[in-house]
């Protein structure tokens, strides 16, 4: 065969510059310039919130106050934050599973569009906050309300990202599996899915620390609820226990975060053929 | 096997809104013979594209009719018989070269055809090395290669091909015309090509089939009596620029009319 320039040149590159190894430990990290502005920026918080605690004690409690009762209590806010994080990742798991199935049902049969997605844009615009009292009401102070309500809030973003994703293949793939007479099931599963599986993803980055949220959310509104941070928050607040309020909302913010890594780091096995993550790891 | 493509008195009509139609094909025969390769050529918009969908059964005449091999063109393509390479090599990012020109074996398993030896027919177009990279990873002209390996893997009856190297460079277009030639001369398939370029058409083609727009219909059809195997040498012989220049004088009448409607 003839080779054609500019493959010349790119074989040329490759022969200079090797690929890198794909699992290559980049300790690109240990660098100051990649460290030390965020430590700093910690600093500075950490700094003002003491001035603040010091001016003001009634509203913020000390950073040690909070620490002590973290450390005294530990057992206590570990056995609540696994009771808030299972109702999280039950509501995410449900909303999301239900979304995926509905989105592909959505993009296959445009009467089922016309029938669900304004419903489920209108479930999306009704404030979350409003109906977890009335779930209360009706399933008790049980899981249920909270699965509910979580998974409600991760429900339409994955709705909303993956019924689009399938839709998003471009015209010439599909008639090329269209003139092979590749069924409809086969164009799911072969293209449709795994082309969609970027919006799920960016979808997904929002929803998995949004379950935390939705989680804590249902416990304030279910007065009666006997575990969990969001009740712990409700406990402290009314006995005034100001740095137990914020041990509570420290541990939450590490939950929401720690979903984050474990979204990216899912996102980075699965996508790394993405056009976004290749770009990234340039 | 029969690849026979037959399109008679074929006419599509586009509603363009505001009561506006648009006659993209106009009483449109054409007869591609099994085994010829045969090149469409004309102006924008003249409908070469609305043409090829309706050969490989995207689209519906509404008049006329099209048999692929004696068959309805979705009956050809349920069949397996036809193979598209669209303008872009619309591979599948996320799947390896080698997986992406595989994954026709998979889908419309009923119809179990003989299928080549995909490594060997990717070693054969030269993609030997990069057969397990991204198609992120390779060039454009690699890109397309892989998409003509996946169409011939099935090996079709009929390959239906859009301007598969408009986007491509001199070279490496010209290279991957020669290896076209190379494939279709071992697996041989009928083939409709469509291409804006006259030298490209006169190189590949049996049969160059000139088209003018408004409504879409065929001005021409000329018959390019050159001998194959057609290697870079024959580009340079006078027979190959007389043809050259035959074609290029039937388009200026396509383009001229095209003009003519339009101002
Ligand atoms: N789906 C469609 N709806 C409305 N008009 C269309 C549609 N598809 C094509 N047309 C019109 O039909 C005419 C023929 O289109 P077609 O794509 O077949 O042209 P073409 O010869 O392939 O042009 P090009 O060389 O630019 O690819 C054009 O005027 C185009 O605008
Ligand atoms: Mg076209």
């Amino acid at each position: 065969m003839t080779v054609t320039e500019p493959e010349v040149i790119a074989e040329a590159r490759k022969l200079i510059a090797p690929p890198r190894p794909a699992r290559k430990v980049s300790l690109s990290f240990l660098h100051p310039a990649k460290w030390l502005p965020l430590v700093l920026m910690l600093a500075v918080l950490g700094a003002l919130w003491q001035w603040g605690a010091g001016r003001m004690p009634y509203l913020l409690p000390p950073l040690g106050d909070i620490g002590r009762t973290l450390t005294e209590d530990a057992g206590y806010y570990v056995e609540n934050a696994l009771v808030t994080l299972r109702e999280a990742l039950g509501g995410l798991a449900i909303g999301t599973a239900v979304a995926f199935v509905l989105a592909v049902v959505v993009s296959e049969f445009t009467l089922a569009r016309r029938a669900i997605m304004p419903v489920a844009v209108i479930l999306n615009v009704t404030p979350l906050v409003a109906i977890a009292p009335a779930l209360v009401v009706a399933f008790g102070f049980g899981a249920a309300p909270k699965l509910i309500v979580t998974g409600l809030i991760c429900f339409f973003p994955v709705l909303i990202n993956m019924s689009m994703g399938l839709r998003a293949v471009p015209v010439p793939v599909l008639q090329v599996y269209q003139t092979m007479h590749a069924s409809r099931l086969e164009t799911l599963w072969y293209i449709r899915v795994p082309s969609a599986l970027p919006y799920l993803f960016a979808a997904l980055r929002i929803v998995f620390p949004l379950s935390v949220v939705g989680a804590v959310v249902a416990e304030l509104s279910a007065a009666g609820s006997s575990a969990g941070l969001g009740t712990a928050i409700s406990l402290a607040s009314s006995m005034n226990r100001l740095a137990a309020v914020y041990a509570s909302i420290a541990i939450l913010a590490v939950l929401g975060a720690l979903l984050l890594l474990v979204v990216t780091l899912l996102e980075r096995r699965l996508l790394h053929w993405h056009e976004t993550r290749q770009g990234a790891s340039k | 096997m029969s690849g026979e493509i037959r399109v008679t008195g074929v006419r599509r009509v586009y509603d363009i809104g505001a009561g506006n139609s648009l006659v993209a094909l106009d009483d449109v025969d054409l007869t591609v013979e099994t085994g010829t390769f045969v090149s469409v050529i004309g102006p924008s918009g003249c409908g070469k594209s609305t043409l090829l969908r309706a050969v490989a059964g995207l689209e519906k005449p509404d008049a006329g009719h099209i048999t692929v091999g004696g068959l309805t063109p979705q009956r050809a393509a349920a069949d397996k018989m036809l193979g598209l390479v669209p303008q872009t090599p619309a591979l599948l990012p996320w799947l390896s070269v080698l997986k992406n020109v595989s994954l026709p074996k998979k889908v419309n398993r009923r119809k179990g055809r003989s299928t080549a030896d995909m490594p060997d027919l990717l070693r054969k177009a030269g993609l030997g090395d990069v057969m397990h990279k991204l198609p992120s990873q390779i060039s454009g002209g690699m890109q397309q290669r892989a998409a003509i390996v996946r169409a011939f893997g099935l090996h079709p009856d009929v390959l239906l091909m859009d301007e598969p190297f408009s986007a491509l460079d001199e070279f490496t277009r010209e290279a991957l015309q020669e290896q076209l030639l190379d494939l279709w001369d071992e697996l041989k398939a009928t083939v409709l090509f469509i291409t804006h370029s006259v030298s490209e058409a006169v190189r590949l083609s049996d049969r160059i089939v000139v088209m003018a727009p408004r409504p879409g219909r065929i001005t021409d059809v000329i018959d390019i009596d050159l001998p194959r195997p057609r290697g870079q040498a024959l580009l340079k012989t006078p027979e190959f620029h007389a043809y050259e220049d035959l074609v290029r004088d039937r388009l200026r009448g396509a383009f001229h009319h095209a003009n003519a409607i339009a101002s």
